[in-house]
């Protein structure tokens, strides 16, 4: 069934799926035909296109029938990875079917992590015991901010800093103003015209929220060089990326404002793994040998060999290169989101997280997807079946945003 | 300077913070005032018209929005629509700048932004903000408003106080549907229970009204009950009073002077009038034991004796058709009882009498055996088995239901009401029984019932056995009923008696020849007179002429009471004693006794002749005896039968008139008062027919007189008559002066008997309370057995009349109660009943002129002293 733009609808055509709002309210259900009172109302809406019947087609251009076979497989490998979890709570019921579907559709299998061997060649410098208490005690000295980076935030924290001041430190960077550009004038931000400047960007979108933007993509900058032997950078910002995406759209389903802070904590949730791999590289191949085929969960295992989580080191870092405390918070309680300070935001990045997991677009290192928290599912007090609406959405737009952050490398 | 600068500059920063200081103050203020916004809703006539006015007053003190409005979403097909638009004025280009916005895409992105975004007018010129209204459950509406020229933006603090504002909105909005809602559902709620309440009270009325209707029939039916069994009451009394009458009047009638056909129309109303009396009773009865007005007595009484009595009661009947009669009681049935004897006796009186009505060959056998019984209860097993007509399959159902016969042609021709074996079941139930009958056509029928008594501890008058007879006395039983020859097998082994069986004579006189008369002795035989190959004389002559040895064994001869009647020739002679059928175990006994110990020695009732006639005078003669009475009838018979007569019995001087046409007679004796008619009349139609006849032989006719007074004795002489007898009837009396009278005998004085029954009958009025004079009794009538029957049957006819006595006092009617208490004195005088007969005499003589007070006393006395006799009688055990 073809997808038509609002544009391109017709009165009379017979919708061939239920048309919702963002938040999953229904418009208009499958099999009513569309009159013109209706294409208001989805334009009111903002629905960006619906699935229209066209008797014309013989063959369906859906999505290739799935192999059963193949189905059942894909499921029993996931179960594995889903061993934290309560295969009968909804929302994890609704989680697994969603990734099962993906997975099979996009014929990714997902490979454990195999531990790169040569993770354990060089000979220690110093002595584990050494090491340990150091890492322990994270003498590491964490990067500095960079000037871009530290300006941003000060603006951001200044009161009288106005939106001119934000745009101009941006465009001071021309890389990231581009990606940035590139980004708000994507489907994900919908606006509808074209923004063709920072200093519009910002009266449209928001001086804070284009300022956390350029935060977080300045940040994933910093990090990108991890090494391939330790881990592939790529996976790792598809993961991120995918994080990000769900955690926003989760977050305009759930009628919280402000989406894109939570765009950003999503984006650098686990910034303190890129931090582990870019400056433990010996460690992390243990610790990811420690995790591989299915022995324990990487969050757990870390704590053991590093004597810290991703997260701790995650707070550090935002501590020092002055973030907002907010977007601290919603990265560093991302696996435990109820002993955050603003609970519900942190909710969204967890669930995003697994969902990105179980989606398996891109890899963190962490191969069995993080147990729910049941009670930070009920504070978001979604139901289930939004997923089926989110997470296509979600993929529709990742593939696009990876590009730019690809690309602006 | 540096530090003017800094001052300066710091001066700025305290101003704009203390500004902002201010504002922030008066903001939250403003805030805290949208609590109004709730107290609105509360009161319940909030609506969105009312809210929106409200919310701009307040956007107003943060924003001077020139125009504004608020799009409301459509819960039902979820359209934006204009709810409140300032000024009204300008509603038609606030509408085309939102159509562009939506048409744009500006207000979708409005919603997902969940912020307030600023958006350029159509044309550019101007800025726009538009906020979506929403909570955290849903979209509810937009919020546009036009920015004063030039702006471009909101400050933080005034989008975030809008955002408050819009969120309050919001939650009001929803908070209306809610109440709206809530509203709705309690209407329909209140609606519902009304309904419910509506539909319980409708149906609590039903409920209550059927219960009072049924309130109601109960106790119209209660009432009905009361007044059926009220009915009943009075019916009875109703009922029998007027009959009696009837009866009485009849009678009364009868004994005037009336033409045949008067006396023929007369005589069919007796009749009727005798039917309908016994229908009343069955119907009285029936509805009695329906309404549950039958109680059962509990009284002590003796199953041999009850069993004997129906025997006894059905002995004439039985003989008389030549069927025959058996009552046997099973060795181990318990016989002193505790129950209702007059229900049980009613019971095998009612299905016997039906035996015997439709039986007319063959043998009927009443049987009593025990069904179970425990220390204190029996339950008894009464069976009435009969060679009769039987009954068909079709009609047997019918046997027990009301009112029918088993066919309508039966009741014609075998009479009676059907309700007899109906009131039979429901006696039997009462008395914790079942009944049942087994029939088939042309073979007979058994009916059977079971009753429930409880065992008395009173010792039974019939012992088990009587340790009178010496181990190894044997007696052969010669009889070609089977059935008799098991009740005297029976009979014997109670007695402790050995019993040989056969079933003709001359497979009696083989078994007799086979046995060593030293090592397996007879001592005596009994048979009936007639088995199937020869007489119980021919037996007898045989037995004798064949062995020597036993030429000297007794023979008692049991002989049906109509054999003994029939048996003009060799009543009793040669035998040495004499039962009659059915055979009572103490007769049987008694007369073994006779025979073989030679007590009493001579033959029973051979010698009547107190002169001492020789044992072996025969007598011959055919007599008529006419009485209403039936215990004359019983007494006359008795003696003549038993002095070799032969007796035939009229019930009233009609019968006797119309057996005189048929039959000669050698002798007539006639009582006077007779209903029908009565003795003159009946004598003057007999001495006419025998003139019409040309018969020479004046049959010799004698009165039985009840009032011996001069003056009778010419109106018999002028009547016709050739002689009378005073009542009460002596035996010797009777005897000689039949004697006299068919020329066997010197005459005797006449004139003195009548005296000296005059005299004896006072003594008999002056007699003292004796309930009966036993020895003279037995004198008379020979036997305990004899004297019994006739005593009952004396009690049952009694009974009846002191049923009629109360009637006829209650009528005043002298006469009547005259005429009774003198049948009852001459009756009780028979059976030698002093006090009885003294007790009748004198309401007799009370009810020509005593007051009616003194009458009814009398009456009483006369009813306690026959309540007397007749428990007398039912006691006595004939020793």
């Amino acid at each position: 069934m073809p997808f038509y733009s609002i544009d391109q609808l017709k009165p009379g055509m017979i919708l061939a799926a239920d048309v919702t709002d963002m938040s999953g309210r229904l418009l208009l259900s499958k099999g009513q035909a569309v009159d013109p009172k209706h294409l208001n109302i989805f334009k009111m809406w903002g629905v960006p296109e619906v699935q229209v019947q066209d008797d014309r087609e013989n063959g369906s251009e859906d999505a290739p029938a799935m192999d059963p076979e193949a189905m059942r497989r894909t499921a029993e490998r996931l179960k594995l990875a889903f061993v934290g979890n309560d295969l009968n709570h909804p929302a994890v019921a609704e989680i697994f079917r969603q990734a099962v579907l993906h997975r099979s559709r996009t014929g990714e299998i997902q490979t454990m992590d195999t531990p790169s061997a040569t993770g354990n060649d060089s000979a220690p410098s110093m002595s584990s015991l050494e090491m340990r208490q150091k890492i322990r005690n994270r003498e590491i000295k964490l990067p500095e901010v960079p000037s871009i980076i530290f300006k941003l935030n000060d603006t951001i924290a200044d009161p009288f800093s106005s939106s001119d001041d934000i745009a101009q430190v941006i465009s001071k960077s021309p890389g990231l103003a581009a990606q940035l550009l590139r980004i708000v004038n994507s489907a994900f931000y919908g606006f509808p015209s074209r923004i063709d400047s920072i200093s519009r960007a910002v009266t449209v979108i928001g001086s804070k929220e284009i300022s956390a933007l350029a935060a977080g993509i300045a940040t994933m900058e910093i990090f990108k060089d991890i090494p391939k032997n330790v881990f592939d950078t790529q996976t790792f910002t598809r993961h991120s990326l995918t994080c990000g995406v769900l955690a926003r759209i989760l977050a305009a389903g759930g009628n919280i404002r402000n989406t894109e802070q939570l765009f950003v904590a999503g984006l650098l949730h686990d910034i303190g793994r890129m931090v582990m791999f870019r400056y433990f590289p010996r460690q992390v191949g243990t610790m990811l040998a420690a995790a591989a085929d299915g022995n324990a969960c990487l969050y757990d295992v870390e704590k053991r060999v590093m004597g810290f989580r991703h997260t701790d080191i995650a707070a550090d870092l935002f501590e020092k290169w002055k973030f907002p405390v907010a977007l601290s918070q919603n990265v560093v309680f991302h696996h435990r989101p109820t002993l955050a300070q603003d609970p519900a935001r942190a909710a969204i990045i967890h669930l995003a997280d697994i969902i990105a997991h179980a989606l398996g677009e891109g890899k963190s290192g962490e191969w069995c997807i993080p147990a729910l928290d049941t009670a930070a599912w009920d504070k978001l007090r979604l139901s289930p079946q939004i997923l089926a609406t989110i997470i296509p959405q979600a993929i529709h737009h990742l593939n696009f945003l990876t590009t730019i952050f690809m690309g602006g490398s | 300077m540096a530090s003017q600068d800094i001052i300066a500059d710091l001066n700025t920063r305290i101003a704009y913070l203390e500004e902002n200081r201010r504002y922030i103050q008066n903001a939250l203020e403003m805030v805290l005032s949208l609590e109004d916004f709730y107290t609105e809703i509360g009161g319940g006539n909030c609506s969105l018209q009312t809210l929106l006015p409200e919310a701009k007053r307040r956007i107003d003190a943060i924003i001077p929005f020139e125009v504004l409005a608020f799009y409301m979403v459509d819960e039902a097909d979820f359209s934006f629509q204009p709810t409140y638009r300032h000024p009204d004025h300008l509603e038609a280009e606030i509408q085309e700048e939102v159509d562009y916005m939506i048409d744009e895409g500006y207000f979708a992105w409005a919603i997902r932004e969940r912020r307030g975004v600023v958006i350029s007018s159509k044309d550019h010129s101007r800025q726009y903000l538009l906020h979506v209204i929403a909570n955290h459950n849903q979209v509810k509406g937009m919020f546009g408003g036009l920015l004063p020229s030039g702006q471009t933006k909101l400050p933080d603090t005034a989008m975030t106080l809008l955002s408050i504002i819009l969120l309050h909105v919001a939650n009001a909005s929803e908070s209306m549907a809610y109440t709206d809602l809530l509203k709705n559902q309690s209407r329909i709620l209140e609606a519902q229970v009304a309904e419910r309440t509506r539909e319980l009270t409708r149906s609590q009325k039903e409920l209550q009204a059927a219960m009072d209707q049924t309130r109601a029939m109960a106790e119209a039916a209660r009432a009905a009950s009361r007044a059926k069994g009220d009915f009943l009451a009075n019916m009875s009394h109703e009922l029998r009073t007027p009959l009696n009458g009837i009866i009485g009047m009849t009678e009364v009638a009868l004994s005037t002077g009336l033409d045949a056909n008067q006396r023929r129309i007369v005589e069919i109303i007796s009749r009727e009038s005798f039917s309908l009396l016994r229908q009343i009773n069955d119907v009285l009865d029936f509805s009695k034991i329906e309404s549950g007005k039958m109680d059962l007595e509990q009284v002590e009484f003796d199953l041999d004796v009850l069993m004997e009595e129906i025997g006894e009661n059905f002995a004439l009947q039985t003989s008389e058709k030549g069927v025959e009669l058996n009552v046997f009681i099973a060795p181990d049935t318990p016989t002193r009882l505790e129950g209702d004897p007059h229900r049980l006796r009613q019971v095998l009186f009612n299905l016997t009498g039906n035996a015997v009505k439709f039986t007319h060959e063959g043998e009927i056998f009443i049987e009593a055996r025990p069904e179970n019984s425990s220390d204190g209860h029996a339950r008894i097993r009464f069976s009435i088995k009969d060679t009769g007509i039987g009954i068909s399959e079709e009609k047997i159902d019918q046997v027990f239901s009301s009112f029918t016969q088993a066919d309508n042609s039966t009741t014609r021709q075998y009479g009676g009401t059907g309700l007899g074996t109906t009131i039979s079941k429901q006696l039997v139930e009462l008395m914790g029984g079942e009944i049942g009958v087994d029939s088939q056509p042309g073979k007979g029928s058994t009916f059977w019932f079971t009753a429930e008594f409880l065992r008395s501890s009173a010792n039974p008058s019939i012992p088990a056995k009587e340790p009178e007879w010496e181990a190894g006395t044997t007696v052969l039983v010669v009889d070609d009923s089977a059935t008799t020859c098991r009740v005297l097998a029976g009979h014997l082994d109670r007695l402790g008696i050995r019993c040989l069986t056969s079933a003709g004579g001359e497979a009696a006189l083989s078994l007799l020849a086979e046995r060593d008369p030293v090592k397996g002795p007879v001592h005596a035989i009994v048979t009936a007179d007639h088995v199937s190959d020869m007489t119980a004389g021919e037996l007898k002559a045989r037995m004798q002429g064949q062995t020597a040895a036993f030429a000297a064994t007794p023979v008692v001869l049991a002989t049906s009471l109509k054999k003994m009647v029939a048996n003009g020739s060799r009543p009793a002679h040669g035998f040495q004693a004499v039962v009659t059928k059915p055979v009572k175990i103490g007769d049987l006994n008694a007369a073994l006794h006779r025979a073989i110990h030679g007590v009493c020695a001579e033959p029973l009732k051979s010698d009547l002749s107190a002169d001492g006639d020789p044992a072996t005078a025969r007598r011959n003669g055919h007599i008529l005896v006419t009485d209403d009475y039936p215990t004359n009838q019983q007494v006359a018979l008795m003696h003549l039968t038993a002095a070799g007569f032969d007796v035939d019995l009229a019930d009233n001087g009609q019968q006797a008139v119309d057996a005189v046409a048929e039959k000669s007679y050698d002798l007539i004796l006639m009582d006077i008062q007779m209903p029908v008619l009565n003795g003159f009349d009946a004598t003057s139609k007999i001495r006419g027919i025998e003139a019409a006849s040309g018969r020479n032989n004046r049959t010799p006719i004698i009165a039985l007189t009840a009032s011996a007074l001069k003056g009778d004795e010419e109106k018999c002489l002028a009547a016709g008559m050739d002689g009378y007898l005073a009542k009460p009837i002596r035996r010797q009396q009777l005897i000689q002066a039949v004697d006299h009278w068919l020329g066997l005998q010197k005459r005797p004085e006449a004139s003195s008997m009548p005296q000296e029954q005059e005299k004896n009958a006072e003594s008999s009025a002056e007699g003292d309370g004796t309930i009966m004079d036993i020895g003279t009794a037995l004198e008379e009538f020979g036997d305990a057995e004899t004297v019994r029957m006739i005593a009952r049957q004396l009690i049952e006819s009694a009974g009846d009349q002191l049923g009629r006595i109360q009637a006829f006092i209650e009528n005043e009617d002298r006469e009547a109660i005259r005429k009774e208490a003198h049948a009852i004195k001459g009756g009780a005088a028979t059976m030698e009943a002093p006090a009885l007969s003294k007790a009748a005499f004198r309401l007799e003589q009370l009810s020509t002129d005593g007051p009616m007070e003194e009458l009814s006393v009398g009456f009483d006395q006369l009813k306690s002293q026959f309540y007397r006799f007749r428990d007398f009688v039912s006691r006595w055990k004939g020793t």
